[in-house]
């Protein structure tokens, strides 16, 4: 059971189909908190905090596992094995879109699709490829890291207090949304925006959704498009949220592109 | 009335265009309505190019990723952020920090209608913030190596006093066979050298339960069970031998037996009585009172004379105290501190009460007659 604890699992919903949702670089499960309650009535919903997220057990983090996108996507087998999920419609975002692929390529029997948002194999631009950042860019990411310049590995608590407009955040949640270990979001960062899954992405082999938004500044347009034509089969969507977290964005579009793809 | 409004309107505008801290309005999507001056001037857009723009296209990479995959979601999630470091990223390269909050404007629950962002420059803030962390590195890495050092001095000292201990109890040897020669002179040396050779002893052994103390491990005792007479008896022997001319009174039951460990116990009495002879008045003297009072074993030292100070009340525990105005032959002043720390290691007390009448230290110690 400490997989479970490890990660902070939570299981809901009176369906049989497994639905998995994953969140990316920032903030935990919460980020799935407007999306999620539309697939109650018909699925089975688990949700959890990847290791140094949220309420994740922080002393189960290992630099050396989690400096790979592989050492995440092994925790995605692992829950799935644990709660003895099959044929698991995966929904990842940002970064952990690319960890579902590699969790699906590694466990195949688990996963029966792909719903992918925001995703981006490589953030840094390459040659003929588009990624959104030039090499400098991400550099210069990284170092501001290191000096914990602009403090943005900061820890959220001291900023999160009791929110009068939206009383369904209660005390419970309101302490531990975004809460951002320092030290392992520095980590995170550089597993995700040195990351380079481009050479897997073709080997995919099941149905699979791009959710690709507008004016996204982590994954552009021109990343959604070369996963749409790298991965066979593959449906595109350009949504009209903008920003990276439609999820958060634009919940009521998310939930009926994800739908659609459903049915 | 008209023109009222109007002066009104007229100077809300100028409140917003002409304030100190930048001003921004969005969408609810996060797309810049209306940015004012200060915007402008940090930013390098003008009104026209700001339109449109997400908020985090004014920042420098970090900032605008940051923003992306942390505040914008905290915002959306508790309709607010405070006091968040950015950078923005001027047009022509330059960086400027601010200090940025936000927050969403409802008109409904679920539904943000706009969202306000105010920004305050801290680039000064910023760089007094940085020397503060870069001091504290420097500080750090300092008493991290002052205190390797002071762990390999102490060290040295406790490796020197268990050496000295070798050479010093072949001296002692060679005193005895001195002190038993026929030859009367050489038998008087022979008692001079044994005498200053137990103080070293005592020295060298005070020194290394210093250095015990001081390196984390504290003193460690071993508790027995025994009658406590022969132990007491011992030690005044000794130093009666060593302190010519002088008496030590006792004053115990000789079937009393006690929960302790017997040397430990001895060398605090050693240090309690050598003590009492050297500071205590010559014309009397000195007394050693042991008792068993219900559940409380106590052991008293007691000389009469001069009281020590108030002052030196205070501190006559601490290591290398010494008795400021009287003058000392007793050396480190670390006696009082080892006998406060064999009474630490037993769970006990040990106390001072000094006045023109008597000066008495005392131990008591909770003990069930013998009982752990």
């Amino acid at each position: 059971m400490s997989l479970i604890n490890r990660n902070n699992v939570v299981v809901k919903g009176k369906g049989d189909q497994a639905i998995m949702f994953v969140h990316g670089f920032g903030c935990d499960q919460n980020m799935w908190r407007f999306v999620y309650p539309a697939f109650e009535e018909n699925y089975k919903i688990i949700l959890f905090d990847q290791v140094g997220a949220g309420k994740s057990d922080l002393s189960a983090y290992e630099s050396e596992k989690y400096s790979k996108l592989e050492g995440y996507a092994n925790d995605i087998i692992e829950i799935a094995e644990e709660l003895k999920l099959q044929d698991i419609i995966f929904v990842g975002h940002s970064v952990s879109s690319m960890t579902g692929i590699i969790a699906s390529q590694k466990a195949p029997s688990l996963f029966k699709s792909l719903i992918l948002i925001g995703p981006s194999p490589c953030y840094i631009n390459d040659e003929n490829y588009v990624g959104g950042f030039t090499r400098p860019q991400i550099e210069e990411l990284l170092e501001s890291l290191d000096n914990n310049h602009l403090g943005w590995s900061m820890t959220m608590a001291p900023v999160i207090m009791g929110n009068p407009e939206k009383k369904e955040l209660g005390e419970e949640l309101s302490n531990s949304f975004c809460q951002t270990n320092p030290e392992i979001a520095k980590q995170f960062a550089r597993t995700t925006f040195l990351s380079d899954s481009r050479e897997i992405v073709s080997q995919v082999d099941i149905p699979t959704l791009i959710l690709q938004c507008s004016n996204d500044v982590i994954a552009p347009r021109e990343v959604g498009e070369y996963l749409h034509e790298r991965i066979e089969g593959s449906t595109l969507v350009l949504m009209e949220a903008t920003g990276h977290c439609p999820n958060l964005s634009a919940p009521e579009e998310t939930i009926r592109e994800i739908r659609k793809f459903l049915t | 009335m008209k023109s009222n409004n109007n002066s009104d309107q007229h100077q809300l505008q100028d409140f917003f265009e002409e304030s100190l801290c930048g001003f921004i309005i969005a969408d609810a999507k996060g797309i810049i309505i209306r940015g004012n001056k200060k915007v402008i001037q940090w930013s390098g857009y003008n009104h026209e190019e700001l339109k449109g723009k997400r908020f985090s296209d004014i920042l420098s990479i970090s900032g605008r990723i940051y923003y992306e995959t942390h505040l914008w979601p905290l915002l959306r999630m508790q309709g607010f952020f405070d006091e968040v470091m950015l950078e923005i990223a001027h047009t022509s390269g330059t960086k400027l920090q601010v200090l940025v909050n936000a927050s969403e404007h409802h008109f409904d629950k679920d539904n943000p209608e706009f969202v306000r962002f105010t920004l305050l420059k801290c680039s000064d803030r910023l760089r007094y913030e940085q020397n503060l962390r870069l001091a504290k590195v420097e500080t750090d890495k300092e008493l991290a190596h002052q205190k390797a050092n002071v762990l390999l001095r102490e060290q040295l000292i406790a490796v020197l006093g268990h050496d000295l201990r070798n050479p010093l109890s072949s001296i002692m040897m060679a005193t005895s066979m001195l002190e038993n020669s026929p030859d009367g002179d050489n038998a008087k040396l022979g008692t001079i050298i044994k005498r200053s050779s137990f103080r070293m002893q005592e020295l060298i052994n005070n020194i290394l339960d210093f250095t015990i103390t001081r390196l984390g491990e504290g003193i460690i005792i071993k508790k027995e069970k025994i009658l406590i007479m022969p132990v007491i008896e011992q030690v005044i022997t000794e130093l009666t031998l060593s302190v010519s001319g002088r008496e030590i009174k006792l004053t115990c039951d000789h079937t009393l037996q006690v929960y302790c460990d017997p040397d430990r116990i001895g060398q605090l009495l050693s240090n309690l009585v050598s003590n009492a002879l050297s500071h205590g008045s010559k014309n009397n003297p000195v007394e050693v009172k042991v008792y068993q009072r219900e559940n409380l074993f106590e052991l008293s030292v007691i000389n009469k004379g001069e009281p020590i100070s108030q002052e030196s009340q205070q501190h006559l525990f601490e290591p290398f105290t010494k008795e400021g105005e009287r003058p000392s032959r007793h050396g480190l002043g670390l006696g009082l501190y080892i006998c406060a720390e064999i009474a630490r290691a037993h769970n006990a007390t040990l106390t001072c009460i000094s006045n023109h009448f008597e000066t008495r230290f005392q131990f008591q110690m909770e003990s069930k007659t013998g009982e752990e």
